[in-house]
């Protein structure tokens, strides 16, 4: 009976495996054997061809995947097929297109460079290989030689494979036969008889010379340019031709002029030189010459001189035209009153918005700006029949204008019933609450199109990309009643993503910034976001999203990017007067295995110091946008006593941190860092021991949490925003630190523009230290030291504070630094900072006196590049005490603060 | 009787520029499947692997850029244009299809991805090149003045509107073609009709 049972359960444990193994052959595909794919992963030509999906092989599916996989822009062949006698195996075969590893140019005889030829080449090494436009490419260079001064030459293209382990990289040997090239047996210029400016010599072209038409184009370009410099106002250099072997050329420099200005003093000569038409109309006419007075009269209104006269006197010697403008510039005036009649509103209320308010500089032409200005802001309000009358404007007193408005006001119109008309799957509620235009409110043009467009938004955000809002407006009594009408159309959803472009990025780095998934409402504020988080990566120059044609109302969409160098190179030196001579080199490539990864080294050298610095960053941590961190540093380091230039000690330090950080919100940012040194300390000098961790083999060990706000406008060169962070680093024989001790370090920067030219910034920073269970002092590389190009100015590197009996600086448990600058931009590079600078550092906490603050003030010279100013500050001490120098000066890179 | 034979010369190419512009259907071989416009080779789109190597589902036969014209599209259209013209051969539907491409790709750059192949099409044909054409009054008489007697005694006022539809649909077709044949100029296209390209293992 056992047996039985026995007998039936492994029956029917067969014949479930049996039906489970029917069903799973049912399915559109059980495997998929791919050949000939080599950029992209299998994964991903599975994804774009769609054959996991439902249906995958019906012939539409099909051929909309393969379609698909091909806006990849990498194919030239797919098929899919199915394999006999093996049920469920699909087989997809692709061939991907050639890229052209290499162009080498094989010149069979003297003729133009290989530079020349690469550069007038139309294929483009990296590029895919077009072979269609193989034989088009071989014959425009055969055209370009033939312009050239080759006009036998033949040019053939082949094709070669010379790696068999990569067949898809070809390489192209074009073949160039120049021929004998056809030479200038005598150059002819002609069009007027001696023409000014030498155009034999500018055009520079010999007997015996090439006759290359390129060079020959350049250089009347440049003979061109020379006469427009020179205010001929329609040069002519060129046609030309050529007849057995003679170069014809037609110079003609045309009609030039002369202006004189006489009497200006508002307007330079070269203001008024650039305001003449004549240059750009190409000719001198009586015509032009009236305009040019007309413009220079305009010019002067604008600059309040409304009575401004110009008188013109033209004179023609041959081709040349002397004009003189004699000007009469009259009294400067300013706007005086500014008067309202017809108005219920408050003066100054109209005035806020005047471009000629009391005090402007008067400009008759600015009148029908502020008369439009005025009639937009009684529109705005709901006085649709509102009208503004021609101003009254009389001399108001010596050297002012008075203004008097006269306005019809009209009645108010304001809203009166909104009637909504949804389209599901929103209600009329939730459309109205999207309105938000109701019963009595002022009625306004720029309102209602908000609300048009507020309603279109949240459909389209839905995914009815199609949708249109009509509102009809009914006018009775001063009342306009609205009705929106919403037809939402069609709903669009998420189709497939196709990523174009991503050489060295790999697919999932860029899918992973996406916020759709396959199926969502299409939207597009969603492709804007996500096409803003592709910039942010920084690993691309372009980002472009398109949608394919819809399909079952779905749309694939297509992202395109251009990556950018991954790779750079930074370096720098600078002197400084503690530290002498000072470099860096740095190398770093920021999308390691196409993962986004940054890895950096950098060296950093003194007369004093050696430090190498390795660092790497993980942007995804475990599947998350938790950016990870960590880096390697090998130091060592002298320490001197500025006065005496004695070494106050040396130190090697191998320090290794790692951590994450987190974007809280769009500026607030917290991280943890878990830092380990090994730190040895020695050729100490006594008087500046204070505890025995000062000396010898130190290992510290501590962990650092921290908080960042940051609204600033641009890292490098601040001109606006807040910069405000606390950090605590927490050390402890928890962690395996030797020495115990808590740094709470808290600062604050903000930035000002004050205008284009001006930027003030101002910056706080505070620390607190104290030792922890047995440790009373903290070991010298962890105490603050103050002094220096980036706390304050004028006082040598890290002199600041207490001082062995030596003079040497032993630095502190406590410090306050304050910073004041006045950026000041000179040209579009150069800078001058006048600053100030606040500061000191105590012993403990319990010793911080807030009157014992160091002051400092002086001078700095910024050059601007793209990341950050090659600063030098030259600091004065404004509270020197005795046996210190007077002042300081700092070479260095990045702004102080 | 002649102005009947006008009648159905502008009915025809009115007929042949609607059939292949809305349906895409390949009714205009002799002009856009001419070795102007590029060649193919001609035979059955045959699958490239031979016989026992499993059943091709589908497959390229040309692609222009980054837009591929499968099998199952050719064989569709080929059909439809057997109907049409009967002696028409696959290559010359294949070069029509990837004229229709070339055209719809510049097409898709303006109007919204929404829009249907066929209208995109047709409004960028009207909007790039059929604003652009004007037949001239003196273009019409002269052809009224080259043609009179095959239109008998019809007076010019009465044939003139269609001499003139007649005349624009030809330029409108002659300025396509050019049109298109500046697109090839720059794109890269390939026709896989009877073989495929090696596929490296």
């Amino acid at each position: 009976m056992r047996r039985r049972g026995l007998f039936l359960i492994l029956c029917l444990f067969f014949y479930l495996l049996g039906a489970g193994g029917t069903g799973r052959a049912a399915e559109p595909a059980t495997r998929i054997e791919v050949e000939g794919l080599r950029t992209i992963g299998k994964a991903e030509l599975i994804y774009l061809l769609g054959l996991r999906g439902p249906n995958a092989l019906a012939p539409a599916n099909l051929a909309l995947g393969i379609k698909r996989a091909f806006k990849k822009g990498i194919f030239e062949y797919i098929s899919v097929g199915l394999v006999p006698g093996r049920p469920g195996v699909i087989t997809v075969k692709v061939r991907e297109k050639d890229r052209i590893k290499d162009i080498r140019f094989d010149l069979k005889g003297k003729g133009p460079s290989r530079g020349f030829l690469k550069a007038r080449f139309i294929l483009r090494e990296r590029d895919f290989m077009p072979y269609s436009l193989l034989d088009r490419a071989g014959a425009a260079l055969g055209k370009t030689l033939s312009m050239a001064g080759y006009p036998d030459a033949r040019v053939s293209v082949c094709v070669e494979r010379p790696d068999r382990k990569d067949p898809y990289n070809v390489r192209l040997v074009v073949c160039v036969f120049p021929g004998p090239p056809v030479r200038v047996k005598r150059v002819r210029i002609w069009g007027v008889p001696s023409p000014p400016g030498k155009p034999g010599k500018t055009i520079n072209i010999r007997a015996g010379d090439v006759y290359n038409q390129f060079e020959l184009r350049r250089r009347l370009f440049d003979l061109k340019k020379y006469y427009l410099e020179r205010h001929y106002v329609a040069p002519r250099a060129g046609p030309y031709s050529f007849s057995d072997g003679v170069l014809s050329v037609y110079v003609n420099p045309g009609k030039r002029y002369e202006a004189d200005f006489y009497g200006n003093h508002a307007l330079g000569k070269k203001e008024l030189q650039g305001l003449l038409p004549f240059m750009q109309a190409g000719d001198v006419t009586d015509e032009l010459v009236k305009e040019a007075a007309e413009t220079i009269r305009d010019a002067y209104r604008g600059k309040g001189l409304p009575h401004a006269e110009v008188a013109t006197v033209v004179r023609q010697e041959g081709g040349l035209y002397i004009i003189k403008f004699y000007i009469a510039e009259d009294g400067k005036f300013r706007v005086g009153r500014v008067d309202f009649t017809g108005v219920s509103l408050p003066g100054d209320r109209l005035r806020g918005f005047l471009a000629l308010h009391k005090g402007a500089v008067y400009n008759p032409v600015l009148l029908e700006t502020d008369r439009s200005s005025l009639q937009d802001f009684y529109y705005g309000l709901g006085y649709l029949d509102a009208s503004i009358g021609e101003p009254a404007v009389r001399v108001g007193g010596p050297g002012r204008m008075d203004i008097a408005w006269s306005v019809k006001e009209g009645g108010k119109y304001v809203i009166g019933e909104v009637s909504v008309k949804a389209a599901p799957p929103l209600s009329a509620l939730r459309v109205r609450q999207a309105i938000r235009l109701k019963p009595g409110d002022t009625y306004n043009a720029v309102d209602i199109t908000d609300a048009r467009y507020r309603v279109l938004e949240l459909y389209n955000e839905r995914g009815y990309a199609d949708c249109s809002v009509n509102v009809e407006k009914h006018f009775a009594d001063h009342r306009a009643g609205l009705a929106f009408t919403v037809d939402a159309g069609r709903k669009y959803v998420f189709g497939k993503d196709i990523i174009v472009g991503n050489r060295l990025t790999k697919e999932r780095v860029i899918r992973r910034e996406f916020l759709h998934r396959q199926g969502d409402p299409f939207s597009q504020e969603t492709v804007m976001k996500e096409r803003q988080r592709l910039y942010e990566l920084g690993l691309f120059d372009s980002v472009d999203v398109s949608e394919m044609p819809a399909y079952d109302a779905t749309f694939d969409t297509v992202y395109r990017v251009k990556e950018s160098k991954p790779g750079s190179v930074q370096f720098g030196v600078g002197y400084g007067e503690y530290e002498k001579y000072r470099g860096f080199l740095g190398v770093s490539y920021k999308n390691l295995f196409g993962m986004d990864r940054l890895a950096s080294a950098r060296f950093d050298f003194s007369s004093l110091t050696r430090r190498l610095t390795v660092n790497y960053e993980e942007p995804w941590f475990f599947g998350h946008r938790l950016p990870f961190r960590a880096y390697a540093l090998a130091e060592s380091r002298t320490q001197l006593n500025f006065d005496t230039g004695q070494t106050s000690y040396k130190l090697i330090r191998y320090t290794a941190t790692a951590g994450v950080e987190k974007q809280l919100t769009r500026h607030l940012k917290g991280q943890v860092y878990q830092e380990f040194s090994i730190v040895r300390t020695y050729d100490i000098l006594p008087g500046i021991v204070l505890s025995r961790e000062d000396v010898g083999t130190l290992a510290i060990s501590a962990i650092r949490p921290a908080l960042g706000y940051d609204t600033r406008d641009d890292p490098f060169n601040p001109t606006r925003g807040v910069l405000a962070g606390v950090s605590l680093n927490l050390a402890s024989a928890v962690f395996f630190s030797q020495t115990d001790f808590a740094k709470l370090v808290v600062r604050a920067a903000k930035y000002q523009s004050l205008s284009s030219r001006l930027v003030l910034a101002g910056d706080a920073r505070i620390g607190l230290a104290e030792g922890l269970g047995s440790t009373h002092e903290l070991p010298i590389v962890e105490r603050f030291f103050l002094g220096g190009r980036d706390s304050v100015r004028g006082y040598p590197q890290d002199s600041l504070g207490p001082k062995a009996a030596d003079g040497t600086p032993i630095g502190g448990n406590a410090f306050f630094v304050s910073n004041l600058a006045l950026r000041t931009r000179i040209t579009s590079h150069w800078w001058i900072v006048p600053f100030l600078d606040a500061g000191n550092v105590w012993l403990t906490v319990g010793q911080i006196k807030p009157l014992d603050i160091r002051f400092a003030t002086g001078l700095g010279l910024r050059y601007m590049t793209p990341v950050g100013p090659i600063r030098i500050d030259y600091g004065i001490k404004l509270s020197r005490r005795q046996g210190e120098s007077r002042s300081n000066i700092d070479f260095s890179i990045g702004h102080a603060f | 009787m002649r102005s009947r034979k006008i009648k159905i010369h502008a009915a025809a190419a009115a007929f042949l520029l609607t059939a292949l512009f809305v349906s895409g259907a390949p009714a205009f071989p002799a002009a856009l499947g001419s070795a102007a416009l590029g060649s193919a080779a001609l035979g059955k789109t045959n699958p490239p692997c031979g016989p026992g190597a499993g059943k091709i589902l589908d497959r390229t036969v040309a692609f222009v850029d980054d837009d591929a014209i499968l099998s199952s599209e050719l064989e569709a259209r080929y059909a439809l244009a057997r109907k049409l013209a009967p002696g028409i051969t696959r290559a010359q539907v294949l070069q029509t299809m990837i004229n229709r491409t070339l055209l719809l790709r510049q097409a898709r750059q303006i109007f919204p991805p929404a829009m249907s192949d066929e209208q995109a099409i047709r409004q960028f044909t009207d909007f790039k090149i059929r604003a652009f054409v004007v037949v001239p009054e003196s273009a019409v008489r002269d052809f009224y003045e080259k043609n009179k007697a095959k239109m008998g005694s019809a007076p010019y006022e009465r044939v003139r509107g269609r001499i003139e539809r007649l005349l624009k649909e030809k330029e409108i077709n002659r300025r396509l073609l050019d049109y298109i044949r500046t697109l090839r100029q720059k794109a890269d296209i390939r026709v896989f009709l009877t073989n495929a390209p090696p596929i490296f293992r």
